[in-house]
């Protein structure tokens, strides 16, 4: 029995009782089973203590080691020290304090540093990144991170408190792309961040926030930057250095830059002066390999390490060749279509939810990289309600549906999507050949990346939009409120946040300004659930289509490489290392 | 009338080349045409069947070539799928051939307006000369200055990705060729006797340009034309490979091409037969054309 998905109790026991799976992935699946609430509690119970002996699950089994965890005397590690990484594209923006891109955090995992960091594959468990240790009173409402006394900048500079706090500083007030992360609690940088002494610095809340270690471990955001450089490199007009930072790194991480080709590669070696323990590998390299083919082959020639950037067919494939590791892990990623609010009525948008075709994309188009979910939150993340069902494929319906909205045979929709890559076109292709079934014509249209995210995110009013655009989310740190606000909050719509179809729901505004405030898991849970109906099934957002789980695929002999459901397509550089096989 | 009356003197004297053939029968010079060398054969059957294609192709199509049915997705050749089908599980056999129309129907409309149009500024520059000639060329140059398939590139993606703007971008890039081509041949034939005779006559330079020095400029088109029909069907599916011309579903061969590239390794039929159909189309055109070239030239040709 996969110890992943039990079927029963027992299995949920079992898998408590290994450590196998998360606090919340068990409250759900107990909640799925009908468990009564101190049915789950003990479960809970055996989890924990289950959880403070496991070992990640990745494969190899049981080969995969935590660093923290097996001195380096005993294992076997090979003389090559470096660690070959591919990206799809490059990388624009090498601001952490701006940049809300996947493979930018890949990056910044290497020589930038949050405070705290998630433990192993939990998504509420916190381990040190750049402070030592913290705690927060019992109401939320205080928490303190010491800082280690001989941490140091990529530059030189000391990284004491003070440092810290600037760091934040100019995080908040920049107020660029991921802000939001740590602005929901602290609004007042001047105020709310303390210096208690040179390696202690406390955040200060309002009101309870028992999120904020959560936020606080989000690879997209609060990373700290060196002071100094900040100093060093703000112009009359741009006081936040972000046009120096943008192509620079000074941070505190495990590695400093050498090589800094922002489309081409990126080259980082350790860092001797490094605060932590010293990491297995000499050099991080991260190649940008824009094809899929080539990716793949890269990685069959063993001239890349590493790569999280490959298509479900070429998963399947990959699986089967022994000098490749395939480590699938389950996220909160989920992915959907978003309909053009402005453009369809909720009965159309209702009709086009049962015309998309769940099984086949599922199935053929993402091969099973993939669950269906009934809605933006994952099962993985706090909030996701079961007892909302989930649309499975109906063209009668949608057209009837359909008919009602008032959409007639020969009517025309437009669907963007990204060029080149084709798991959206096949999937805008099933899409397109189901509604033409029942009479409604699906015009395709394929544009570059970087166009659909300047169309999305940009400020072109709805009506010039497409009817449908392909994309997809998770949360910065596990929480329900922060999957849904960005996407379908009023206050985020075009370049407001990625509210792209500019979706405005009263009731939903209204639900999900008191998620925000919810105080007790219970709250979160009844709030998000009342939300996720009304964006599924009330007054339908987007299709949402799948709930992804992804697979990174690394040289056979990689060790210590954890996946985390959060940190998506990223890497624990700190503790992966080589064998000598 | 009188001016007409005349017409026949001229045409004696127009080009060697053109009075030999004129005094065969069309059968002989196409059976002269085939025999001169098996490539022109090989180049002749290639087309044929290319153009049975456009025209039957999506009628003759065994499977739809659009309708996704995932159940047979990446199969390889078979008997019932010759070529194998995608990753939607479409018969490859089907979308090559209703694809000939696109591909290939594309680059005859492209060529057409190209010529069209780059045949009327070559004679009316060529003639003309003067500022007009200066001032036309110059517009020409503009266009040549820049590296073809980058200006259609551009041109595309600032229209829109469609397979009409593919059109207005490919023809936009050729018609200058085809301009300078002809206005060289008009500079070239104006000074000749039989122009100047007509002139002389008082044939209004309309006249002198439709009857005496057009048709000489047809064959320098013509082999021209075919050489290029290769390079626009390619160029075609170039860009609709770059996601800037036919979209999905469209069986145009680029946009397959770019389709099946992800799963080369997996499929080779896939990427195989719609880049097959694509090599033999431009092979079947270079063949062509070379070998027009080199009968309609009496300096090469066998007598």
């Amino acid at each position: 029995m996969d110890p992943r998905r039990p079927e029963d109790a027992l299995g949920l026991l079992l898998a408590a009782r290994t450590g196998r799976l998360t606090r919340r992935q068990i409250l759900s699946r107990g909640l799925q089973l009908g468990l009564s609430t101190p049915a789950i509690l003990a479960l809970l119970a055996a989890c924990q203590r289950g959880g403070e002996t496991a070992t990640p699950t990745t494969a190899p089994a049981g080969a995969t080691p935590q660093a923290a965890q097996t001195p380096t005397a005993g294992r076997r590690e090979s003389e090559n020290r470096e660690f070959v990484v591919l990206f799809f594209g490059g990388v624009p923006d090498l601001d952490p304090q701006s940049a809300y891109d996947n493979q930018a955090s890949a990056l910044f995992l290497a020589c930038y540093e949050m405070l705290i960091k998630l433990k192993g594959e939990s998504t509420f468990e916190y381990e040190p990144m750049l402070a030592r240790e913290w705690s927060h009173n019992e109401n939320f409402t205080e928490f303190t991170f010491k800082l280690p006394p001989n941490a140091v900048f990529h530059d030189g500079s000391p990284c004491d408190a003070d440092a810290v706090k600037r760091s934040f500083t100019r995080f908040l007030k920049m107020g660029r792309g991921p802000v939001n992360v740590i602005s929901r609690f602290v609004e007042d940088p001047d105020e709310q961040i303390q210096v208690v002494d040179p390696t202690t610095i406390k955040f200060v809340m309002a009101k309870p926030q028992p999120l904020f270690l959560a936020a606080m471990a989000s690879e997209y955001g609060p990373l700290v930057v060196s002071p100094k450089a900040w100093d060093e490199h703000k112009t009359a007009t741009d006081e936040f250095a972000h046009d120096w930072f943008s192509q620079n790194i000074v941070g505190t991480g495990p590695y400093k830059p050498v090589e800094l080709l922002q489309q081409e590669r990126f080259v980082f070696e350790r860092f001797d002066q490094y605060h932590g323990e010293r990491p297995f590998f000499d050099r991080i390299i991260a190649r940008v390999v824009p094809e899929d083919a080539t990716r793949r082959q890269l990685m069959e020639t063993g001239e890349a390490h590493g790569c999280a950037y490959i298509n479900p067919e070429d998963l399947l494939a990959m699986k089967q060749n022994p000098n490749l590791q395939v480590i699938e892990y389950d996220t909160t990623e989920v992915d959907w279509i978003r309909m053009n609010y402005a453009l369809l009525n909720t009965k159309a948008r209702q009709g086009f939810c049962y015309a998309w075709p769940y099984q086949e994309v599922i199935e053929k188009v993402l091969r099973g990289f993939a669950r269906p979910i009934n809605g933006p939150i994952a099962d993985t993340v706090i909030g996701y309600d079961p007892s909302i069902p989930t649309y499975t494929t109906d063209l009668q319906k949608a057209k009837q549906l359909l008919t009602e909205a008032g959409i007639k045979e020969g009517d025309t929709f437009t669907y963007m999507y990204s060029s080149g890559d084709q798991t959206d076109a096949a999937m805008a292709q099933l899409f397109q050949a189901n509604l033409a079934q029942i009479g409604i014509r699906l015009e395709l249209q394929q544009v570059e990346r970087a166009a659909l995210l300047e169309l999305a995110y940009g400020d072109t009013p709805p009506e010039q939009r497409p009817h449908f655009m392909s994309g997809g989310w998770w949360p910065d740190y596990n929480d329900s409120w922060n999957q849904i606000y960005p996407n379908y909050h009023s206050d985020s719509v075009g370049s407001k946040g990625s509210n792209a179809m500019f979706y405005r729901n009263p009731e939903v505004d209204r639900l999900m300004n008191q998620l925000k405030d919810a105080a007790s898991e219970d709250e979160i849970r009844r709030l998000t659930g009342q939300i996720v109906k009304i964006l599924t099934w009330d007054d339908p957002a987007a299709i949402f289509y799948a709930q992804i789980r992804k697979a990174t695929v690394l040289q056979k002999d990689i060790r210590g490489f954890v996946p985390n459901p959060i940190y998506i397509n990223s890497y624990n550089f700190w503790a992966m290392w080589r064998e000598a096989l | 009338m009188e001016r007409t009356g005349y017409a026949p003197t001229t045409r004696t004297i127009s080009t060697l080349a053109e009075r030999s053939t004129r005094t065969r029968s069309l059968l002989d010079s196409i059976r002269d045409f085939l025999t001169q060398s098996p490539l022109n054969l090989v180049g002749v059957v290639l087309i044929a069947v290319f153009l049975f294609l456009v025209a039957f192709g999506s009628l003759l199509a065994p499977h739809d070539p659009v309708q996704p049915n995932v159940a047979v997705k990446l199969q390889p050749p078979s008997s019932t799928y010759w070529f194998g089908t995608d990753e939607l599980g479409r018969d490859i056999l089907s979308r090559v051939m209703s694809g000939a129309k696109y591909s290939l129907g594309v680059a005859f409309i492209i060529l057409s307006i190209a010529v069209l149009v780059g045949t009327i500024v070559g004679l009316i520059a060529g003639y003309a000369g003067g500022i007009v000639d200066e001032l036309l060329m110059r517009v020409t140059d503009l266009f040549l200055a820049f590296p073809a398939l980058v200006l259609a590139m551009a041109i595309a993606a600032t229209l829109g990705r469609t397979l009409e703007n593919t059109v207005i971008a490919l023809t936009v890039v050729y018609w200058p060729w085809y301009a300078r081509l002809v206005r060289g041949q008009v500079l070239w034939l104006k000074e000749r006797e039989f122009v100047e005779a007509a002139r002389a006559i008082g044939a209004s330079p309309l006249r002198i340009l439709g009857r005496h020095i057009l048709p000489n400029t047809l064959a320098v088109v013509i082999v021209q034309l075919t050489l290029d029909v290769g390079y626009a069907v390619l160029a075609t599916s170039g860009l609709s490979f770059i996601g800037l011309g036919a979209q999905p579903p469209t069986p145009e061969w680029g946009t397959m091409i770019a389709g099946a590239r992800t799963f080369f390794r997996e499929a080779w039929w896939y990427i195989t037969f719609p880049g097959l159909a694509l090599t033999l189309t431009v092979l079947g055109f270079n063949l062509l054309g070379d070998g027009l070239r080199d009968f309609l030239d009496p300096r090469t040709r066998r007598r």
